[in-house]
């Protein structure tokens, strides 16, 4: 694909992106006209002023509700947009996602122990990411344990450590207490934005801006981790290494974004598929493509479970729901088509 | 070989870099907003809103964090989460007319409710589409009501500055023991400004179980009933440290989980091993006595528990709300159970009566013997 061109595509999804964000900040269950919360976001300078005694409760939705969640949701469907297009590159595999080492199943476990423990607190997103880097360990020591294919080795410990953590989280619930517990971890467990806070976007936005700039940086070299290792290699490049500085940022990013918004799947998995088919397989194009696109895709899912009914839908379920009939109409139109 | 990472590298970063500085940019406009936020809009009669001349009329109430909570004088338009809350309101406001919005399992526990038949029109008025499975709310559904204080359950901070954030004042409550449930009669008494009547209810609750127990406490250990409670047909039960001991002590039961802590599935072979004396069935299930008797669950064998045996399983009454969770008819319970289990310490005491006498003074109402009896299931 010419070099031109990718630029028109990653300036569309650029603009596309600000209007997914535009819309978060102005759809809502609420009724707020738009001129008064143009009013309200540009702090009076156009716009229509609100009745007076609506002042508070307008601020009160668009700052403290939705302009954070929407600031959330564009930093975690970027995230997961770049862990999905990095791991499907360096496993060389389109049905691999950032779920594929356990990470996500291992954050889990931490987050609904804490919430056995302790309740829902500040303490559920510590544990969780404990738990989501111990995944990550446990994963280090398995690939030890004998030397073969680097890739699939990591592929089945990972499949490993996620059924481990699955039952450990199915182990939990079970003797959770029916009427508190047990509710906030299977609502947990089905992601949701609702709690976004600044600290959560401060905490999630330094994440991808250091992990996620370390993967951004070496999108150049993830074209040679599709080679065999010994080809990477002929051009300089030490493969194990590499795979492993990706696998660790990767992991760094997800574990942050579990324990903040719960589980959220199949973003990582379809959104490098729309990357792929805007811009080609190649990866410094990809990687920004797949931010941008993860970002926007994130923000219209929100937006749909904040206001399709009454009561928050959790966001996972419908990541699935709008993601799976999408995934068939990109395969009808790829063919599955992957490098 | 070319490498075109050093030039968009910088854009990438570029990008991130902007989406953080958007996010401060954002933190930045908190501060001011939150202090113009502050003047409390006053709804007047006619439903308009309007600021309040001078400082707006304001208490503060004590949660069950141990944190003080600004509220506004007075509390007109209130919102719970908590399932038995509707039931408490109704017992220190004498209705429900300042209930607002609903937790949908409290409401469906409303509506097999005694109170349901003396509160025309709640069931139509109050909300219950902002909440689901769970206590997560909907912050804008959730402020069309306009509540002015919201109810939730202490275990969920993140819900509670939630709100806290959109200016809403959050009290927190925590079930526990008999003293956190006088806690929640003592709280809703100082929102509702019904402080007289939070008292009596407390003074109720503090006699009335002193009352019971004094009939139970000096029972032998090999006296007391063995008591199985049974939270639904998957064989959960409950342990020690949760407000079930308090009626099962008063009661002079025991119960057989007690070296297990909260709640636990336990298996048929424990159950058998315990071979309880008495069962009691929780109201969160469809579950009736007669399933036990008949031995009609899959996988289950009743028949030669000593309960089933000598017919002494028995489901948990539903009057005012379930009576097994803490509720403002928790003395009820105890004086049910305590007959149920101890007939003849108990004969003087007409479990019917003792529950219209409460519905008289507490909700103001008169029901008739027949409608207790029934409400009760079984009268000992």
């Amino acid at each position: 694909m010419p070099a031109r061109s990718t630029g028109f595509v990653v300036a569309i999804l650029a603009i596309v992106a600000a209007a997914a964000f535009a819309l978060s900040l102005f759809i809502g269950r609420y009724p707020i006209p738009i001129g008064t919360a143009v009013y309200a976001l540009t702090g009076g300078l156009v716009g229509r002023a609100p009745a007076p005694g609506d002042e508070a409760v307008i601020h009160a939705i668009l700052f403290t509700q939705r302009l954070p969640r929407a600031l959330l949701a564009a930093l975690t469907g970027a995230g997961m947009g770049l862990a999905g297009a990095a791991f499907q590159g360096i496993f060389r595999n389109p049905l691999v996602s950032q779920d594929i080492l356990g990470v996500t199943t291992g954050t889990s476990f931490g987050v609904v122990l804490s919430i056995l423990l302790f309740g829902l607190s500040p303490a559920a997103q510590v544990m969780g990411m404990a738990t989501g880097l111990a995944s990550m360990a446990l994963i280090v020591a398995l690939t030890r344990i004998r030397a073969g294919n680097p890739r699939l080795i990591l592929i089945l410990a990972g499949i490993i450590a996620s059924a481990l953590w699955s039952a450990l989280v199915a182990l939990v619930k079970y003797v959770a207490d029916p009427f508190d517990r047990l509710p906030a971890m299977t609502y947990w467990l089905m992601g949701s934005l609702s709690a976004a806070s600044y600290s959560d976007v401060a905490r999630v936005g330094l994440t991808l801006a250091v992990a996620g700039g370390i993967v951004l940086g070496l999108r150049w070299r993830l074209n040679l981790l599709s080679l065999e290792d010994e080809e990477a290699k002929a051009f300089g490049v030490p493969a194990p290494l590499l795979r492993w500085v990706v696998i660790a940022a990767v992991t760094v990013i997800i574990a942050t974004e579990v324990a903040t918004v719960g589980v959220i799947g199949w973003v990582g998995l379809i959104v490098p598929h729309i990357g792929r088919m805007l811009v080609g397989p190649e990866h410094t194009r990809l990687l920004p493509a797949a931010l941008v696109v993860g970002a926007s895709f994130m923000l219209v899912v929100d937006l749909l479970a904040r206001t399709i009914t009454a009561a928050e839908i959790p966001v996972g379920i419908l990541t699935a729901v709008v993601g799976a009939p999408l995934f068939l109409v990109l395969l009808r139109r790829t063919g599955g088509a992957w490098q | 070989m070319r490498t075109p990472a050093g030039q968009i590298l910088p854009r990438s970063f570029l990008f991130i870099l902007s989406l953080a500085l958007f996010a401060a940019f954002g933190a930045a406009l908190r501060a001011p907003l939150a202090t113009s936020a502050s003047p409390v809009p006053e709804r007047s009669d006619s439903g308009a809103i309007h600021l309040a001349q001078g400082s707006p009329a304001e208490r503060i109430v004590v949660d069950q964090l141990g944190r003080p909570v600004r509220v506004p004088v007075p509390v007109r338009r209130i919102v719970l989460l908590p399932m038995p809350m509707p039931t408490v309101i109704y017992a220190i406001d004498g209705g429900g007319e300042r209930i607002v919005g609903m937790h949908p399992t409290a409401m469906s526990a409303f509506r097999e409710s005694v109170l349901r038949e003396f509160s025309p029109g709640l069931e139509e008025r109050a909300a219950t589409s902002f909440v689901q499975q769970g206590f997560t709310v909907n912050l804008e559904e959730l402020l069309k009501l306009r509540p002015d204080v919201v109810i939730q359950w202490d275990h969920q901070r993140p819900e509670i500055e939630k709100l806290e954030r959109a200016g809403i004042p959050v009290v927190a409550i925590r079930v526990g023991t008999q003293e956190d449930l006088q806690e929640w009669f003592r709280i809703t008494g100082e929102l509702l400004g019904r402080e007289d009547r939070a008292q009596a209810l407390i003074a109720y609750h503090q006699e009335e179980g002193a009352a019971v127990r004094a009939r139970t406490e000096n029972i032998p250990p090999d006296e007391r009933p063995r008591v199985l409670y049974l939270y639904n047909e998957q064989l959960r039960t409950i342990g020690t440290g949760h407000y079930y001991d308090e009626w099962m002590n008063a009661a002079g039961a025991v119960n057989v989980a007690a070296h297990y802590s909260g709640w636990i599935n336990v298996t048929m072979e424990e159950v058998l091993s315990w071979n309880p004396d008495v069962i009691v069935i929780s109201n969160f299930t469809d579950l009736m006595p007669e399933d036990i008797y008949a031995d009609n669950i899959k996988g289950q064998h009743w028949s030669a528990i000593n309960a089933v045996k000598n017919r002494r399983v028995y489901k948990i009454p539903l009057v005012g709300y379930r009576w097994g969770p803490p509720n403002p008819e928790s003395p009820l319970m105890m004086w049910w159970f305590g007959k149920v289990l101890h007939p003849d310490r108990f004969a003087d005491i007409d479990v019917v009566e003792k529950t219209r006498d409460f519905y008289r003074r507490f909700y103001e109402v008169d029901l008739s013997p027949e409608d207790v009896a029934r409400r009760l299931r079984h009268v000992p």
